[in-house]
């Protein structure tokens, strides 16, 4: 049997996109995947023009550097541009290929898996995006994750951003990865959510660990001559 | 998943959103805020000036009317309306039996002649000295001098140096700029005291007359501007040109006398440099020349006698050539000899200026009160902060500054900028013009790989 994928269709009717995915043959697909994709780099453009995450270059301006401040706009625009593509694709094809070789689920039942969590991402992205713009402001923390309580609770700023990163949308991805990896595999369910679970947390400790990176000095590793000083 | 659970579940996660948005969003919040802000802009140095501009009319410099002694006395008026005339000239044979009267006047007027001239030159004397200890401050010599004689007019003049026979006025006023030009000063004490001079002689030659053969000379160079057989009068202007315009009550509140002014005028060739000379405290009287301002400007203030005469006199060469170095001097009394009396001129009257002024968007100026306020600029660190700034005046939509932001430096407009108690760092939307692929050369290779994650290093 052939069936066409439909991302709203099966958005709120995943059981059934499963049985389908199981029972037949699917078509359209990777149109689908593609518009996702598409919409995902046009949310990431779209918070780059709108200025989120530029405020450190904004003392370029306060020194009248003002072609500087534009050409590095530009180059930010593209560094974007290419994280868009890097994130996204991670979120679908890597982790899907992940879920594939460790979990030993089919392909097509990964990738589809995987489509509607990077379709969640991008919407938590973009709704983040909406409330910001609507307030006039930004902050380093989503109103959707623990980084609000931890900013105002803690001083750790790797518990802030390990936080942070703990969002109701990773919740609702580790539901709909449970379903996929439970229906896919016959491992047992306590130890899928179990594994699921480390998983997200060790991804929430690694974007954590990263976002505290002097990126300056790591830098400075690779263009300047002599190597890093000892101390 | 039963009911039960799903309902727990959502509204767990929508007070768990809500708590969020209070500690994120909430008058209370600490978190730290990284503001956007849409409209700012790099502040230059500029000229700015305030203009009025108004119709006007070009009138002599001054007016002299010249009366006889009654309404018969003229046997015969000499003179027509355009002629011009010379000091001395004959304007009209006086009756014989008028000519005694006349002669009174005429001894009066002499009386008040040498009386100013003894004025002026003690004036001269006094600005002399002051040249001599070379004070740069404004000097203004007046005097006046009263003589209290009850025959009727013989003559008036309508300008700042008067003179009348029967009631005799004589003021000197000297005007000496802050500059220190005490010599233009003497220059105009001595012109006015060779005008008195050849007065003088004219009154002179007018009583060495015959008894019985009595003639009315001018006293002054000039074109006729009009004779009144039933007055027995005779007005002459000037043949040097001013300006005057009518101004509503507002307007007259934000003029003052020496308001640079340019004049533009069909017939001239440029718009001639000149001052305001002087402006009325009372509402203008109804002649021709208000009759015409009226009719070219049609305006209709709430009160209708509320239009003051505001005369504009032209610069000196030199003053002119000081005002616009760079363009070669052109006589604005020269050129606006091109003028006829009464034909329309536009007069742009400067009402502010400030040089090498930094001036912004009304609306970009917050907590604004008496001339002061507050815009929002960007710091060294990227953070917007409140700077202190007085106003020099509005100008079509943009205040311009008289001190507190300099130029270079990057304002903003948001009005919610006021919120904070501390400056916060903000950020701008994507800059609509392209880079400058030059400007993209000369930044260092090094530099991009920050600029690539938003940074700077």
């Amino acid at each position: 049997m052939i069936f066409d994928f439909s991302f709203w269709r099966y958005a709120f009717n995943q059981q059934k996109l499963i049985h389908n995915l199981k029972e037949a043959e699917m078509r359209k697909f990777g149109k689908r995947l593609m518009w996702i994709l598409a919409i995902g780099v046009l949310v990431f453009a779209i918070r780059e023009f709108w200025g989120m995450g530029t405020v450190s270059l904004t003392p370029l301006l306060s020194v009248g550097l003002w072609e500087t401040y534009t050409v590095a706009r530009w180059t930010s625009l593209l560094g974007t541009l290419l994280w868009a593509g890097l994130y996204l694709a991670f979120h679908t094809y890597i982790v899907a290929f992940l879920f594939k070789k460790l979990a030993r689920m089919p392909w097509r039942a990964a990738i589809v898996m995987q489509a509607y969590v990077t379709a969640l991402l991008v919407f938590e992205k973009a709704l983040l995006l909406a409330v910001f713009a609507a307030f006039g402001y930004t902050l380093s923390v989503s109103f959707l994750s623990f980084g609000p309580l931890a900013a105002t609770f803690l001083e750790e700023p790797f518990l802030v951003l390990f936080f942070n990163q703990l969002t109701v949308i990773t919740a609702a991805a580790i539901a709909l990865q449970y379903k996929y990896v439970r229906s896919f595999t016959a491992a047992k369910p306590w130890a899928i959510l179990l594994v699921l679970i480390a998983a997200h947390v060790a991804g929430a400790l690694i974007v954590a660990y990263v976002g505290l990176l002097p990126l300056a000095d790591l830098f400075a590793i690779f263009v300047e001559e002599g190597g890093v000083p000892v101390e | 998943m039963n009911k039960f659970l799903k309902a727990t579940l959502i509204v767990t996660v929508l007070a768990f959103i809500a708590i969020n948005a209070i500690l994120m969003f909430g008058e209370k919040s600490v978190l730290i805020k990284r503001v956007y802000v849409h409209e700012y802009a790099q502040t230059f140095a500029e000229d700015y000036s305030k203009t009025l501009a108004k119709e006007a009319l070009t009138v002599p410099g001054s007016e002299l009317t010249i009366s006889a002694a009654g309404t018969e006395s003229v046997e015969q008026w000499l003179v027509d309306a355009g002629d011009r005339v010379e000091i001395g000239a004959e304007l009209a044979v006086l009756d014989a039996a008028e000519a005694e009267n006349q002669r009174a006047i005429w001894e009066a007027e002499l009386k008040a002649l040498k009386e100013e001239r003894e004025e002026v030159e003690g004036a001269l004397d006094d600005l002399e000295d002051e040249l001599d200890d070379q004070d740069s401050s404004t000097t203004a010599t007046e005097t006046t001098r009263q003589n209290d004689d009850d025959d009727d007019d013989s003559t008036d003049d309508d300008d700042s140096d008067s003179e009348e026979a029967g009631d005799i006025n004589v003021n000197v006023e000297v005007q000496v700029p802050q500059t220190g030009a005490f010599s233009a000063g003497i220059a105009q004490l001595e012109q006015q005291l060779a005008a008195i001079e050849r007065q003088i002689d004219v009154v002179e030659a007018q009583l060495d007359q015959e008894f019985g053969e009595a003639v009315l000379l001018s006293p002054v160079d000039g074109v006729v501007g009009g004779v009144d057989p039933a007055l027995a009068s005779v007005t002459i202007y000037s043949q040097d040109r001013e300006f005057r315009t009518f101004v509503t009550e507002d307007q007259w509140q934000e003029l003052a006398v020496g308001d640079e002014v340019f004049v533009q005028a069909a017939g001239l060739a440029e718009a001639l440099p000149a001052t305001i000379a002087s402006i009325s405290e009372v509402p203008a009287e109804s002649d021709e020349w208000f009759h015409a301002y009226r009719v070219l400007s049609p305006e209709t203030p709430d009160n209708p006698i509320a239009f003051y005469a505001v005369d504009v006199q032209l610069a000196t060469p030199d003053a002119a050539a000081e005002a616009d170095a760079e363009e070669p001097a052109v006589d604005p009394v020269t050129a606006a000899a091109a003028l006829p009396f009464g034909s329309t001129a536009n007069a742009a009257i400067t009402l502010d200026e400030a040089e090498d002024a930094v001036a912004l968007p009304e609306n970009w100026l917050v907590g604004r009160s008496e001339g002061a306020g507050f815009v929002f600029a960007l710091t060294p660190e990227g953070y917007a902060a409140p700077v202190p700034v007085t106003v020099a005046f509005d100008l079509h939509g943009r205040t311009v500054l008289a001190e507190g932001l300099p130029p270079g430096v990057t304002a903003l407009r948001d009005s919610e900028l006021t919120e904070y108690l501390s400056p916060p760092a903000v950020f701008m939307p994507f800059p609509l013009e392209s880079p400058d692929w030059e400007q993209a050369k000369e930044i260092p290779w090094r530099a991009y790989i920050p600029f690539l994650f938003g940074r700077t290093e």
